[in-house]
């Protein structure tokens, strides 16, 4: 009888439990909470933190149930993760969501979405004097770029080991973009830059154009860095769908169903990564703070290269729009909207804001490929 | 190998503002390029005038169609999702009854960046009119 009892709690969860589980599960706790009351980033918040919670509760190590174990449900749907699969499937949808009629409305604004980017290759430097290998720098470095499913997609191919931490951090600062971006914008401008209007006479845009448009763009890019192909291929795919015209159909599946059954599988897989054992280290909180720093770095690039600009421009662009270059669509446009309604209700800068955004998007991709492609030589 | 971190960082930012730059330059240009295999001819390229189309064939009808499109009509949204919406319902070119509504007044934001429908416009008179 007593063999039972001492072996029935042997296979509880609570015999395993240490206090790493209990930090991770209030880490998780508090995302379902940042994602559920306050509103931040629900659709990505809600399945990683859950995930996190399911990654989070402790089993007996004769049992295969976490997504390290050989064999079990969870490894299966990390692979998508651990393959670098649901990234490119995001990005189809992400492709026939988008409206790049303001990227070609406003083609210079697509400077500042390369501008941003700086960010991450100045991270890379800080990660690399850190001690972090060249591949772990190129991953942490990426979170800069604001855009989950491509800093999963590099850290896949460059450091898989650090997956967790990487996404973690960087869906977690896409979420926070209201909370870090406000004061850096503050910081970089004057009242009176705050205060640009900028014209708003869209040109119209053809459909030629913008059939036109996804095509050339993933030739001249992929050309350039062939290490985004994956990534830029799904996005213009995406768009084109959508752009056609005749092929609604696949463009309301690519951005309805399989992007949120994608977003689910990707979120619960990462989240349920973040085992206490492998999550709780010295390596992860380093990456967070290095992360918040890619962070803000580029959106002080984005800014300031956008008041650079406005030395060369005739008619100037309010320099706020410059912190949409971070690719975290469409939150940090509308973070823009709003600093620059708080000086001016009347000053409406958000469908300018919008082409950094998107162009965000293409240059944190090419980011990736330009890192994956050039990290493989060395 | 050992990697210079500085070289290696300055060689992958300049790989992506090209990328990005003549990306820029070829969409500033896409239209006149486009104009230009539609008419074969050079001369013609430099002689025409590339035409502006008009942007909005009755702003009063696609004004109403946006208003309809915003769903629950007393609760806020965001602009990108209205516009949105609206580009799936056929409107090419939503920035200008954006900007028409913006003029007038119609839509006005509240403090979270959303925007509501603001009834004091004296415009709807005009838009709403038999």
């Amino acid at each position: 009888m007593e063999n039972i009892i001492i072996s029935f709690i042997e296979n509880t969860g609570l015999y395993y439990f240490t206090y790493k589980h209990f930090v991770m599960l209030l880490i998780a706790f508090f995302f379902l909470y940042l994602g559920i009351f306050r509103k931040y980033e629900p659709l990505l918040l809600v399945p990683i933190s859950f995930g996190m919670v399911i990654g989070n509760i402790p089993y007996p190590p004769s049992m295969s149930l976490g997504v390290y174990s050989d064999g079990s449900v969870l490894y299966y749907l990390y692979q998508g993760v651990s393959q670098g699969i649901y990234p490119p499937l995001i990005f189809i949808g992400i492709g026939a969501m988008a409206d790049f009629s303001y990227i070609l409305s406003r083609p210079v604004l697509i400077l500042l979405g390369a501008a941003a980017q700086a960010g991450i290759f100045i991270t890379f430097i800080g990660a690399y004097y850190f001690g972090f290998s060249p591949e772990e720098s190129a991953a942490i470095g990426i979170i800069g770029g604001a855009d989950g499913p491509t800093a999963i997609f590099l850290t896949s191919k460059l450091a898989p080991e650090l997956i967790g931490p990487i996404a973690v951090a960087a869906y977690s600062y896409m979420a926070l973009v209201p909370v870090i971006q406000p004061p850096i914008m503050k910081l970089l401008t004057t009242r009176k830059e705050r205060l640009i209007t900028m014209k708003s006479d869209f040109r119209e845009i053809s459909k030629k154009e913008k059939v036109i448009f996804p095509v050339g763009a993933l030739v001249l890019c992929c050309l350039i860095a062939p290490g985004s192909l994956p990534l830029l291929g799904m996005l213009f795919l995406g768009n084109i769908l959508k752009e056609a015209e005749v092929t609604n159909r696949l463009a309301e599946a690519a951005k309805g169903p399989l992007i949120d059954v994608v977003t689910i599988l990707l979120g619960i897989s990462v989240g349920a990564s973040t085992q206490a054992d492998v999550f709780l280290t010295k390596k992860s909180i380093v990456i967070f703070v290095l992360g918040v720093v890619s962070f803000a770095v580029a959106t002080m690039c984005g800014i300031l290269f956008a008041k650079l600009m406005n030395m060369f421009l005739k008619e100037k662009i309010n320099p706020l729009i410059g912190a949409a270059g971070v690719s975290a669509v469409p939150d940090s446009a509308r973070v823009a909207q709003i600093v620059a309604a708080k000086e001016n209700p009347g000053n409406y800068i958000l469908m300018h804001a919008m082409a950094p955004n998107i162009s965000g998007v293409i240059g944190s991709a090419i980011a990736a490929g330009v890192m994956w492609s050039l990290i493989g030589k060395f | 190998m050992e990697i210079n971190p500085y070289l290696f960082a300055v060689s992958g930012l300049v790989i992506v503002f090209s990328g990005l730059a003549f990306l820029s330059f070829t969409v500033s240009n896409l239209h006149k390029i486009l104009f230009f295999f539609e008419n074969f001819s050079i001369k013609s390229f430099k002689e025409k005038k590339i035409k502006t189309p008009s942007l909005t064939k009755n702003i009063i009808t696609e004004t109403r169609k946006m208003y309809y499109l915003s769903g629950h009509k007393t609760d806020s949204f965001f602009l990108p999702d209205l516009i949105e919406k609206a580009v799936m319902n056929g409107q090419e070119n939503p920035w200008i009854i954006i900007d028409f509504l913006i003029k007038k007044n119609l839509i006005c934001p509240d403090e979270t960046g959303k925007f509501f429908w603001n009834d004091k416009s004296a415009c709807w008179k005009q838009i709403f009119k038999k």
